[in-house]
């Protein structure tokens, strides 16, 4: 897309026309493969998110319910987090079931029934919670080893009790309801987060199918319309992948380990102060950094593709 | 597996020993070819040429720390939690002035005003000092204790921040490793530049190793005469599951010398790192620039083994609750992911040496300011 921007950028600028030509006709065979390609792995992460991380599929999905399968994807609609339901619902049939299950036969879990299978695994996890602290104090208790083995796949949930009370075992029904609610991540943030992450993947199969088919008829440089929608695309892949980040990072809360260790207790004990001075270092430390940089590539752009005949870069 | 827990401990233990003496000489180098960069090299062309003669090879250099980085995470988790958690803002300031060299490598020579490139030899002159400085300060609160301790759910909490590190003895473990690294990097451009470059250099290492000599010497007395060391005085065997809190530790001044008087070979180590530096102060000026080389580097591998030998069996010891100190027998991880590992390194370690040394043999020779005038377009 860089090298698709500034191409365009030189051929509305009328200038170096004949390396932009060339570099473009590059730029667009590549983007387009590598945007069809993009569709492929996004299809194989929805398959494997939906083996080990049912929630994130339903939570992406604003599905608050399971659907009959094969279930419908969501086009557009408004989740509403409060009241757990989402108005204005635009659904294409079949197509979730066919990405996340690849089975016309099974449904894709919604997150009422994801919530209730959460809260009978923290029920489950607490035994194993109070056996491994029976183990800790006497490494040959025999029956605390034999409750562990049992339940140790759901001591992680019991875990997430730890939020709200020092010992899972004391905990109330309505702590353990929360805690099962905790499993649900972000709704908002991962349905619009999803939805303009995918538009913009399509946006660039379209500008690159286009660019490709003008570098084909060798008339690139012609369609002024094309050219500035190609230069100001600029930013867009990164942002594309920000927002896949903010799905895939936000999708797995509140786990930093699904189902093992909750991100809570995951974290490291030191100070809030030293995290927010490592920030906020960062933070001016790469502006500082982004600023040199885009300051350094806008002179190279305007030296363009032979500076020697300019100012000497060394 | 045909090698028991404790062996393979200790087998981890000398690979971690490997991995930073690998760093800290290769790597060394080009950080202390930085920090001399703005007073071995006066003009722009000669620092060209300073940076020039790392410009190829400092990147597969600072794998060597991703490697020692990744040894410590898979073999060693305990330790990494600790240590990367405990010295959070050293190890930041670290990363900063690491992000800051490449970065100061790959602009300097994209913007031709004398502003622009001295304020990037400046830089660079830091991402060379503060990462040195900084690992000689980590070293000395490690023979010092660092307080810390455990839980009983093994959850860590720290009772010292950045400046607590920052004490007298650390700080002089701090300029051991800055004379050190600059006289190792003074060295490689004696070797490696040309010209008044070189001749700078060579001149240079003399007052370092001198330096280094002296403080490396004193830093010994003081370890001596402070009463800092700890010993393990019972609990789980060397063999045992990893559990820090399963044995007890107590304070106990001069240990840190114990193990030279339990295997006298291991003296061999503080003699090089005294000896090395030593040579190096009395012939800077000699012709044979490899052996010179060399020999720092062997006086670095000194320095970091005595440091190693002296802790041993402890990696990180706690001054606050000793018996929740790190130690080689309880900071490692499971038995199975340690001899897998050790398959792994013994497969690909030497394939790394191999290429390592090929890449040197393809760079050999002196980098000289007519190569650079030559070549504006292939060099920095």
């Amino acid at each position: 897309m860089f090298v698709l921007s500034i191409s365009a950028l030189f051929m509305l600028k009328r200038r170096h026309l004949e390396f932009a030509r060339r570099s473009a006709t590059v730029a667009v065979s590549f983007g387009l493969a590598a945007a069809l390609s993009v569709v492929v792995l996004g299809d194989e992460s929805g398959y494997t998110a939906n083996q080990h991380q049912k929630m994130k599929i339903a939570a992406m999905e604003s599905m608050w319910h399971t659907e009959p399968a094969p279930a419908p994807f969501v086009v557009f609609g408004i989740p509403d987090v409060k009241n757990r339901t989402t108005h204005a619902e635009v659904k294409v049939p079949w197509m979730l079931g066919l990405i996340a299950t690849r089975s016309t036969d099974q449904e894709v879990q919604g997150i009422y029934e994801l919530v209730a299978t959460a809260r009978e695994r923290i029920v489950a996890g607490i035994p194993a919670y109070t056996a491994l602290r029976a183990l800790r104090a006497d490494p040959h208790n025999t029956p605390a080893r034999q409750t562990l083995e049992a339940h140790a796949g759901d001591l992680g949930y019991a875990l997430l009790l730890r939020r709200y009370v020092p010992d899972p075992a004391s905990a109330t029904a309505a702590q353990i309801d929360q805690a099962a609610w905790d499993t649900v991540p972000s709704v908002g943030w991962l349905f619009w987060s999803f939805r303009v992450m995918v538009a913009m993947g399509f946006f660039f199969i379209v500008l690159f199918g286009w660019g490709f088919w003008l570098a084909a008829r060798r008339s690139c440089d012609q369609q002024r319309g094309f050219l500035r929608i190609a230069l100001w695309s600029l930013p867009l892949p990164w942002l594309a992948a920000e927002l896949g980040w903010v799905v895939a990072e936000h999708g797995r809360q509140p786990w930093a380990i699904e189902g093992v260790l909750p991100t809570f207790l995951a974290v490291s004990p030191i100070p809030v102060s030293s995290v927010a001075t490592s920030l906020a270092g960062f933070v001016l430390f790469y502006t500082t950094l982004a600023v040199v940089d885009v300051m350094l590539l806008r002179k190279y752009i305007r030296l363009g593709p032979n500076p020697s005949g300019a100012v000497a870069p060394h | 597996m045909p090698i028991d827990f404790a062996t393979l401990k200790v087998i981890w233990w000398l690979l971690l020993g490997v991995l930073l003496t690998g760093f800290a000489i290769m790597d060394g180098f080009d950080l202390g070819a930085a920090m001399l960069l703005p007073f071995v090299a006066r003009t722009d062309v000669e620092r060209r040429v300073a940076i020039n003669t790392v410009g190829p090879v400092w990147e597969g250099n600072q794998v060597w720390l991703i490697l020692g980085g990744g040894a410590i995470f898979a073999a060693w988790p305990a330790l990494y939690a600790a240590s990367f958690s405990g010295f959070y803002l050293a190890m930041l300031l670290v990363l900063a002035a690491l992000i800051l060299r490449p970065v100061g490598f790959k602009f300097r020579s994209k913007m031709p005003g004398a502003t622009w490139r001295s304020t990037w030899d400046w830089l660079l002159f830091a991402g060379g000092l503060v990462p040195s400085l900084v690992f000689g300060v980590a070293m000395g609160n490690l023979l010092e204790g660092v307080p810390f301790g455990f839980n009983s759910e093994l959850r860590a909490h720290y009772e010292f921040g950045l400046f607590d590190l920052l004490n007298p003895f650390a700080l002089l473990c701090g300029l051991v490793s800055v004379a050190m690294l600059a006289t190792h990097g003074a060295r490689y451009l004696a070797l490696k530049a040309d010209g008044r470059v070189a001749e700078r250099a060579a001149n240079v290492s003399r007052w370092t190793a001198l330096v280094w000599l002296m403080l490396f010497a004193l830093a010994g007395v003081w370890l001596d005469r402070s009463g800092f060391g700890f010993r393990i005085t019972g609990g789980a065997l060397a063999g045992a599951a990893p559990d820090p809190l399963a044995k007890t530790v107590l304070a106990a001044p001069g240990a840190w010398f114990s193990n030279y008087q339990q295997w006298p070979l291991a003296r061999v180590l503080p003699a090089v790192g005294l000896g090395a530096p030593l040579v190096l102060a009395l012939l800077p000026r000699a012709r044979a620039q490899v052996t010179l080389f060399l020999c720092s580097a062997l006086g670095v591998a000194g320095v970091i083994g005595t440091m190693g030998v002296s802790l041993f069996p402890f990696l990180m010891p706690s001054s606050s609750e000793p018996s929740s100190s790190l130690t080689v027998w309880d900071a490692s991880s499971s038995p199975r992911t340690l001899w897998i590992m050790l398959l792994a390194t013994a497969l690909f370690l030497p394939i790394v040496l191999v290429y390592t040394a090929w890449v040197y043999r393809v760079l050999r020779g002196r980098v000289t300011v007519a190569h650079v005038e030559a070549n504006p377009d292939s060099t920095y």
